[in-house]
């Protein structure tokens, strides 16, 4: 969980290794000289199942050369279909944000293994219906009942947009949510705490008017207060944000009834 | 709002959940979900969480924050039940002569015992009033880095907990009259 926290921090070093490997095209052809690269093989355990066997699920031991790869585990995995197994089933909405560095360590084996305690589609694609249709019932749009001040847009002060930093960022990857046993054991009542800073969101929009019903909404035993700040959402968020502390503000929000 | 179909099942069936088979049917029209849904979902396989798929080893190392959170609601479990027990013996019949009893009886067990018991009370009380502290703490912005759920801050305190707690109990059960 570490490594995807390394990886936020030390996403500034994907531009420059990608020029560098040259993604596979000669941009080497600079003129400066090519050092051939020592092979560094490094063993992938890679979970697969396929609904199409009567197996049950197993991890598949893959060896990479990671010197002959980009640097994300992305990069390592597309390296494996494309090279070794071409039945491997993954997503890679992450491909222009991917931010999990590969540990280079070669002595170190690396387990890849779907999101937790989802249902799995195949190998690594699971089943993200349920996760969607939380995030639907919170309405995550703008609601207003006035009009435009100026017929063009709602006006915001730098405070309240500042209010907004460390939620707008959310790319919807339900690290945060899979990492949560209390979603893990609630999947179908608790919202999760990717889902909840979402409707945090737009709770303290200062734009939206709907913040009495989307608290009333939220306020509930089984939607928010499967919550017990077991914390695991804000150390795996690979973009940094803060679930835990978002989810606390909506606690207080219902306690007080005052907009914190 | 998630649609579900009643389905006839057991009580005990109903409310154990989504991994247990009970996924609500969704609105075929939303981001295609395909009509057979709930069919699929019964053969699909739940991607491992706390152990690996052969039961044993864990899946992965546990932040500290959770460890003291789990610790948290063992300890209550284990207060809840131990009081229960001191509570029956108290009331059929005479707590203090058993006590004495044991520790005539097993006198090297007297402070295993002793640590065994105090360390729920102490951990749970700890753990109780930083969840307090965290209830009712003022947090600023979400970009801003220093309130006490940040990853550091969380991690150092439950370190914190964890240690001082075991010191506590140590002491608590080292202590006789």
């Amino acid at each position: 969980m570490q490594a995807l926290r390394r990886g936020l921090l030390q996403r500034g070093r994907l531009l420059v290794a990608e020029a560098q490997l040259g993604r596979g095209h000669a941009t080497q052809a600079e003129g400066a000289a090519v050092t051939s690269k020592a092979t560094v093989e490094k063993e992938f355990l890679v979970y697969r199942w396929s609904p199409d066997s009567e197996e049950p699920p197993r991890y598949d031991s893959y060896k990479v050369d990671i010197n002959s790869c980009g640097p994300m585990m992305l990069d390592v995995l597309l390296k494996i279909k494309d090279e070794q197994d071409q039945t491997l089933s993954l997503r890679r909405s992450c491909r222009p944000v991917s931010l999990l560095q590969v540990d280079r360590d070669a002595s170190k084996m690396t387990r890849v293994a779907p999101l937790p305690h989802m249902f799995v589609v195949k190998d690594l694609v699971v089943d993200m219906a349920n996760f969607y249709a939380q995030y639907k019932h919170i309405q995550p749009y703008l609601q207003t009942t006035k009009p435009k001040p100026d017929g063009k847009e709602f006006l915001q002060t730098k405070d309240d947009r500042a209010k907004l930093d460390g939620l707008y960022e959310c790319i919807l990857c339900a690290c945060c949510s899979t990492s949560c046993p209390s979603y893990w054991w609630n999947s179908d009542k608790y919202l999760g705490p990717a889902v909840l800073l979402a409707a945090y969101r737009w709770i303290i929009d200062s734009r939206d008017d709907f913040t009495e019903e989307r608290i009333r909404q939220v306020n509930d035993q089984w939607k928010l207060y499967r919550c017990h700040t077991i914390g695991n959402c804000t150390t795996v968020c690979p973009k940094g944000l803060n679930p835990a502390k978002a989810i606390a503000k909506i606690k207080q929000i219902v306690e007080t009834g005052k907009i914190v | 709002m998630l649609s579900r179909t009643l389905r006839p099942q057991s009580a005990w069936a109903a409310c154990r959940g989504y991994a247990a088979g009970n996924a609500p049917d969704y609105d075929p029209d939303f981001l295609g979900v395909p009509r057979n849904h709930a069919e699929l979902l019964a053969k699909r396989p739940v991607s491992p969480h706390v152990f690996e798929i052969d039961g044993r080893q864990p899946h992965y190392k546990f932040p500290v924050g959770a460890i003291s959170s789990i610790t948290n609601r063992a300890t209550g479990v284990a207060l809840s039940v131990g009081t229960g027990a001191a509570a029956y013996v108290a009331l059929t019949g005479d707590l203090g002569a058993a006590i004495v009893a044991f520790k005539d009886a097993a006198p090297l067990l007297v402070f295993p015992v002793k640590a065994a018991v105090a360390f729920p009370l102490v951990y749970h009380y700890l753990a109780g009033l930083r969840h307090i502290y965290w209830d009712h703490a003022r947090y600023g912005n979400q970009a801003d880095k220093n309130s006490p759920l940040e990853v550091p801050a969380m991690a150092g305190s439950s370190k914190l907990l964890l240690g001082g707690s075991v010191g506590a109990t140590v002491l608590a059960a080292l202590y006789s009259t």
